[in-house]
């Protein structure tokens, strides 16, 4: 029996990479390969699940999947292996986000781009999260790339989410206001302060009342307190919740509660969380920069990429637009259900398989 | 997307009226125009990609990079690791938050310092912007005047014979610019 086995740099189970690869194992030892994982880091609640690279004892025939999103020595480890592998392409956020906030990931991803270059002449094919991706793919020298859907499994959102977090969201939900709602790692790239600015605004303009979550881990301890201290600046401190890292629980309960997703980003190479957000039926508003536009399809509302796209007053004009046009909401949420159809495990799993078939 | 019932915008559609009506929000007299301008003017110095040459944006940096984070992560994988990571942050960690508080004072001075210079910087340059709009006037002032005196002087090689002396005309005499 042949085998594929998945090597990433940090296995966190919990986040959209972690689940991504612990599906394609599935979707793999499903379809008959022999299928393990190795790491080189593992966060204790899925450490039994994987290896450490250096156990990795490969057979002739095996092939050897690399999830690449940050800079790791297993990148070199994989180019001293006399076989050829394959990669998957998560993208890598630009230095450039990081130089202001952590110089420290700046270089990290700096050399993670480094080894994405040199891993192209030893790659036989190169998947890809999104078309927008498979480009970067190919623009860095890879001959052969497929797109291939982040692998998710919406049915695990409908899971029972946390009762006291319920509980707690029901009781704000009948102090009245809309309730904001983005979900991504507190990161420059990810905007989160366009988003506070633009919810500051939509207080002013529309909803005094409205509130605001920010739910993900942070990567800059200086751009989390910059966060903090902008949202009280602006007045809206006592209205804006950022709780770090949640539970899985608690992550459904803030889907549940929410009224609307926005996303200011301004690089995604994929962006589970807009899909999420669409399974729960939550209407989208998103900036359409890098990948989005193609998660996004017609199923959210897409503000131009550029500066007006970010600008407050336009940004909470397009919230209440969703909010208060009854029609336009049903429209967008019928959208995103059938979006999310589209990305279903069946046939985002089948495409993986067609994509290792197509290139034994 | 489900084809929109009878009348209903695609959502590109939508987006290019809400773009509208976010610019004729912003005419209407009610609008609140200096809380929203303090909502640009706050978010757009923590711009993802930073502005090259921007002190000010560079001294706000300062500013939140000063708060140095005492609380080290102290999470590990192994138990062992974890439980020498805990008793050096008990060991040590008082130390550390003397140290954290000196760091901390020096880089709000320094940011002070940043955004001081940042003031300064853009006084000076409004005030030379000011400055190169007058002399700019002064100049045109002056080639107007040239142009009237060579037209003068081109009189009086023809048809303005029998004027006294080379002097001025009494117009160009009254005008206040520089000789």
């Amino acid at each position: 029996m042949s085998a594929v086995h998945q090597l990433l740099p940090v296995f966190a189970g919990g986040d959209a990479i972690g689940h991504h690869v612990l599906h394609a194992q599935q979707v793999l030892r499903e379809a008959g390969f022999e299928s393990e994982i190795y790491v080189e880091e593992a966060h204790p609640a899925v450490r039994r699940r994987a290896r450490h690279y250096r156990e990795l004892r490969a057979r002739p025939g095996d092939r050897l999947l690399y999830h690449l999103s940050t800079g790791s020595p297993m990148a070199a480890f994989l180019a001293e292996q006399d076989r050829p592998v394959l990669v998957y392409y998560h993208n890598i956020t630009p230095a450039s986000f990081f130089a202001r906030w952590e110089p420290v990931a700046a270089t990290n991803v700096a050399r993670a781009r480094e080894e994405l270059r040199k891993l192209a002449s030893v790659t036989r094919l190169a998947m890809a999260n999104s078309e927008y991706s498979a480009r970067e793919l190919r623009e860095e020298g890879y001959a052969e790339t497929a797109v291939v859907p982040v692998l998710v499994d919406f049915a695990d959102l409908d899971a029972e989410p946390d009762a006291a977090a319920t509980a707690r969201l029901r009781r704000a939900a009948e102090q009245g206001g809309h309730r904001w709602l983005f979900v991504g790692r507190l990161a420059p790239n990810k905007c989160q302060h366009d988003v506070i600015g633009a919810f500051a605004a939509y207080r002013a303009l529309f909803d005094p009342a409205a509130r605001l979550c920010l739910v993900g881990g942070s990567t800059s301890t200086a751009y989390r307190r910059a966060l903090v201290q902008l949202a009280d600046e602006l007045g809206v401190g006592g209205a804006v919740e950022l709780p770090d890292v949640v539970t899985f629980p608690e992550l459904l309960a803030q889907y549940r509660a929410a009224d609307v997703f926005v996303s200011l980003s301004e690089h995604e190479g994929f962006c589970v969380p807009l899909l999420e957000a669409m399974h729960f039926g939550v209407p989208v508003v998103a900036r359409a920069t890098t990948a989005v536009p193609e998660t996004v399809g017609d199923a959210g509302l897409l503000l131009p990429e550029g500066g007006t796209g970010k600008d407050p007053v336009v940004v909470a004009t397009a919230v209440r637009r969703v909010l208060a046009d009854g029609g336009l909401r049903a429209r967008l949420v019928a959208a995103g259900r059938e979006r999310v159809a589209r990305y279903s495990l069946a046939e985002t799993g089948r495409r993986f398989l067609d994509a290792l078939a197509a290139h034994e | 997307m489900e084809p929109a019932p009878d009348g209903a915008l695609s959502p590109a559609a939508v987006v290019d009226e809400i773009v509208v009506e976010a610019r004729a929000r912003e005419a209407a007299p009610d609008f609140p125009r200096e809380a929203i301008e303090a909502v640009r003017a706050a978010t757009s110095w923590m711009a993802a990609e930073a502005t090259p040459g921007d002190v000010r944006q560079a001294a706000q940096l300062v500013v939140h990079q000063a708060g140095v984070a005492v609380e080290p992560q102290l999470w590990s994988p192994g138990p062992l690791r974890r439980l020498v990571k805990q008793v050096v942050h008990r060991l040590i960690g008082w130390y550390v938050r003397v140290l954290a508080q000196q760091v901390k004072t020096l880089g709000e001075a320094t940011a002070r310092l940043g955004l001081a210079v940042a003031e300064r910087t853009e006084r000076l340059q409004s005030e030379a912007a000011a400055d190169r709009v007058a002399v700019s006037s002064r100049l045109d002032g002056l080639s107007d005047r040239l142009a009237r005196l060579e037209a003068l002087v081109g009189d009086g090689d023809g048809a303005g014979e029998g004027r006294a002396g080379n002097g001025p005309a009494a117009g160009d005499a009254a005008t206040s610019g520089p000789r």
